[in-house]
This record gives C-alpha cells, sequence and structure tokens, in this order.
C-alpha cells in the first residue's frame, strides 16, 4: 500500500495524504478494519508536522472513511458506515469537470478518461 | 597461551574477519554496473575517464583508517600489549572505518556527479510511502530475544553463587559492575535497534517497490547487526564469571575457554551477518538509486540544529540546508542515554 506525495503539487501535502489514502480505501486495497499507519511514521517519513498528518486523518473521519478512537490507531471504517448525499459527492465531481473543461478538453475526451479511472479503481477494488 | 599471545591472535582474527566487507568497500562504487557510480548515473565509459582517479583516490581514502591502526597497535604490542588500550583502538578503529567509508563514499559520488548523465541525477519532487506500520516486532528473531535472556539470567545467576558462597576474588566486584554496565548496553542497542526500524523511509515516485525493497534490506541487515552485538555483548560478563569461578586452579583452561568461545562467536555472527548482507546486495544491485530525497522545506529551521517539537524527524530540510531536529525523539533518547551512561559510571567509580 503506496501513496505519492509530490511537493511541487498544487494541492497542499495533508490534502495529498487524504486523496491518496481514499483511493486505496475505494480500491478496496485498504480493508475495513486495517489500521492507518501512526500519524508520527507518515509525518517522519515525510519530514513535515504532525498535524500535517492528523488533518489529513481528520478529513477521513468526518468523511466517515476511518475511525479515530483517542489513544489507539486509526483504522479503515466499515464500508456501510459511508454514506454521502447525492450533493456531496456532486460537488466535487462538478469541480473536477470544470476543470477538464477550463483545460479545453473535449465531450469524448472527458468522458473516456472518467471511464478509464472508474474501470482501474474498480478492477482494484475487484483484486 | 599468555593474555599477550591470546590479544595478538584475537586481533589476527579481527583482521580476517574484515576482509569481506574491504572487498565489499573495494568493489562497491561499481555495485549496479558501468552506467552507476555510487548512485550517481554516469556514461558506461567514466571509469577509463574521470572516473578512474576518483575511483583510486576513493580506495586511498579507505585505507586511512589502517595507516592510523596498525601504527598504534604496533606500539602498543611492543611496549608490553595493554590490553584495554588494544580494545580502545579497535573499538574506536572500527567505528572510524565505517565514519570514514561514508565520507570517502559521498566525497567520491559528489565528484562522479559532476560528470554525471542528466538522465539518473535528476532531483526529486515525488515521494513514495509504504502505509505499512514498522515495527520492533517485524524485526526480532525469537532466538535472539531468548539467547540474550538466557545468557543474562545465566550470568546474574552466576553473579548470585559468588556473593551467596562468599567467594573472595577481587574480579568478582569488576564482574558485577561489567554486567551492570553490559545490561544498559543492552538497553542501548535495542534503543539503537528501534530507531533503525522507525528511521524514515520514503521512495522515489518512480519503481518504488524495489527501492522501498531495498531500504528493507539495509534496514534488516543494520538490525541483524544490532542483534548479534546483543547476544556478544549478553556473552560476555559470563566468560568473565567463567574466569573466576574456574581460578586459580584452572584459570589458563578457563582463559583458553574463553577465547574459544569469543572467536567461535565472532565467526558464527559473521557469516550470520555475511549471509543476510548478500541477499541484501542482490536486492541493492537490482535498484536504481534514487538522490537524498527531498523534503518539504521547513521555514525557520536553522543552519545545523534545530528545536521543533511538532515535527517527529530526525532531519529538517530548512532554507540553508539540513539540521538535525535536538526535539524529535530519537535525539531525546539519545541524549537521555548518554546522560544515563555518564551517571552510572559515575556510581560504579564510586562504589
Amino acid at each position: 500500500m503506496l501513496i505519492t506525495i509530490d511537493t511541487q503539487d498544487r494541492r497542499p501535502i495533508y490534502q495529498q495524504i487524504a486523496d491518496g489514502i481514499r483511493a486505496l480505501i475505494a480500491g478496496g486495497q485498504f480493508a475495513e478494519g486495517q489500521p492507518l499507519p501512526p500519524v508520527r511514521q507518515l509525518a517522519a517519513d515525510l519530514g513535515v508536522n504532525l498535524n500535517t498528518v492528523a488533518a489529513a486523518y481528520r478529513e477521513l473521519q468526518s468523511e466517515g472513511l476511518i475511525l479515530v478512537k483517542h489513544g489507539a490507531r486509526a483504522v479503515v471504517a466499515p464500508r456501510d458506515g459511508v454514506r454521502q448525499e447525492d450533493g456531496e459527492l456532486r460537488r466535487p465531481l462538478r469541480n473536477v469537470l470544470a476543470q477538464m473543461v477550463l483545460a479545453r478538453m473535449q465531450r469524448g475526451e472527458i468522458l473516456s478518461m472518467v471511464s478509464d479511472e472508474l474501470d482501474g479503481l474498480l478492477q482494484r477494488s475487484e483484486l | 597461551m599468555t593474555p599477550h599471545q591470546i590479544f595478538v591472535l584475537l586481533y589476527l582474527f579481527v583482521i580476517v574477519m574484515r576482509v569481506p566487507r574491504i572487498v565489499e568497500r573495494w568493489k562497491a562504487p561499481m555495485l549496479r554496473g558501468p552506467e552507476w557510480f555510487f548512485g550517481a548515473a554516469v556514461p558506461p565509459d567514466f571509469l577509463k575517464g574521470p572516473g578512474r582517479v576518483i575511483l583510486r583516490n576513493y580506495r586511498w581514502r579507505l585505507g586511512i583508517p589502517w595507516a592510523v591502526e596498525i601504527p598504534i597497535l604496533a606500539a602498543i604490542l611492543m611496549t608490553g600489549g595493554n590490553k584495554t588500550a588494544i580494545l580502545v583502538v579497535l573499538s574506536v578503529v572500527t567505528l572510524g572505518t565505517r565514519f570514514n567509508y561514508y565520507a570517502a563514499r559521498q566525497w567520491a559520488e559528489n565528484r562522479a556527479r559532476a560528470f554525471g548523465t542528466a538522465v539518473g541525477n535528476e532531483s526529486i519532487s515525488a515521494v513514495t510511502l509504504s502505509l505499512e506500520e514498522r515495527s520492533l516486532g517485524a524485526y526480532t528473531e525469537r532466538w535472539v530475544e531468548a539467547a540474550v535472556v538466557l545468557l543474562t539470567a545465566g550470568s546474574l545467576a552466576w553473579l548470585a553463587r559468588f556473593y551467596v558462597t562468599g567467594i573472595d576474588h577481587r574480579m568478582v566486584r569488576i564482574a558485577t559492575g561489567f554486567t551492570v554496565v553490559n545490561a544498559y548496553l543492552q538497553l542501548g542497542l535495542l534503543l539503537l535497534k528501534r530507531a533503525i526500524v522507525h528511521s524514515r523511509s520514503a521512495a522515489p515516485a518512480e519503481n518504488p517497490e524495489q527501492y522501498l525493497e531495498w531500504r528493507d534490506g539495509l534496514r534488516r541487515i543494520a538490525t541483524a547487526a544490532c542483534d548479534y552485538s546483543r547476544i556478544f555483548v549478553a556473552l560476555t560478563p559470563l566468560l568473565l564469571d567463567l574466569q573466576i569461578s574456574a581460578w586459580p586452579a584452572n584459570s589458563q583452561t578457563a582463559r583458553a575457554a574463553m577465547f574459544a568461545t569469543v572467536i567461535v562467536g565472532m565467526l558464527l555472527g559473521t557469516l550470520w551477518e555475511w549471509r543476510k548482507r548478500l541477499r541484501y546486495l542482490e536486492v541493492a544491485r537490482r535498484t536504481r538509486p534514487a538522490k537524498f530525497i527531498v523534503m518539504p522545506q521547513i521555514p525557520d529551521v536553522g543552519r545545523f540544529i534545530c528545536f521543533r517539537p511538532s515535527f517527529p524527524a530526525l532531519l529538517l530540510n530548512g532554507p540553508s540546508g539540513y539540521a538535525l531536529n535536538l526535539a524529535s525523539g530519537t535525539a531525546r533518547v539519545t541524549g537521555l542515554y548518554i546522560a544515563g551512561f555518564a551517571a552510572l559510571w559515575f556510581v560504579l567509580v564510586r562504589t
């Protein structure tokens, strides 16, 4: 289970960590109940503040993807506990689509890219 | 066999044990084939051009500890062979040899990079991290722990026997102190092993699995060396106890047995470590090296040292380069351990 963090990426580091873990959970590589690495380990590996990693974990917790208990390791939450509203799911999708349109991508290109990514995600989750 | 002869033989044996490591360091620059010089990507004919001089100088630098060690030890042996002095020289030189190798390697790699190719030497901004937890348990071998516990318990039982039976020997007090110091050394080696397990592990975004496998191999060798040292440290008080028990009638036989045990122990330990090392070298040969992977730059970090409790890393990247974070767990534990050692030494000398 690997995540990649790029210091030249526009997204803040905590966002990249959260996105990476979210993708692993969605792809099924992180199973329900599986513990996440300690905040201290990730912060030391990256050379960042403990709060940066904690912020990523807080974001995943607020989305219901992980469970964080005081004094214990964060674990991946059961899937049936993750129920997001339709509007909540559409908002980030709309943002990404807007970026693609602004990048002058054609409808076919956008659909193909979305389809590829979805196939990849579903394929990983079936493995 | 006199103690003097034993020490000369022991020293010769230490030299023989060093041979595999010398050969490895001698060949280390070309480990990954002609397109690499250590971690620097170079043209294939590099060693026919500027690389020849760099390689020659690197190899000369490897000999510096020998140039220091041989005359000093020769002088000590010719003037009676003080055992403590020989042990001090051997320990300092062993440590110095390691640092000298790192310095020589860094020097050679930096020189080679100046003649290197663009591909392979580019700076890395993307790092890949493993989300598996690195715990001490994953690097623990049960038989090592059992051996350490049994040997320590054995020396404690032997010491208890001395005090119960009232053996009058000046060495009993020394053996007690030796056992206490060795127990503290055990703790230090365990802390060192923990620090190695938790040391930074980040890979370049390209081919991270192999890079992480290589890093893990390196960690396993270092932890194996720690374990080997722990067994050896646990064994030495027991050997001293054995010698005291045999005194005065069979002290010669006891000394010979002690010498044989040390030699066999060193031989087995070196073979064990070497077997792990060969496996690691195989992975290292296949792994594409990466420059020290860049960490995000943190403002307000001093030039050489800093104190940032909210950053757990030992090294932090500041505006003027990397600085040692004295607030990191590793730095704090090291400081406490050194202070504890000084306090223990003071108490033992006073009593």
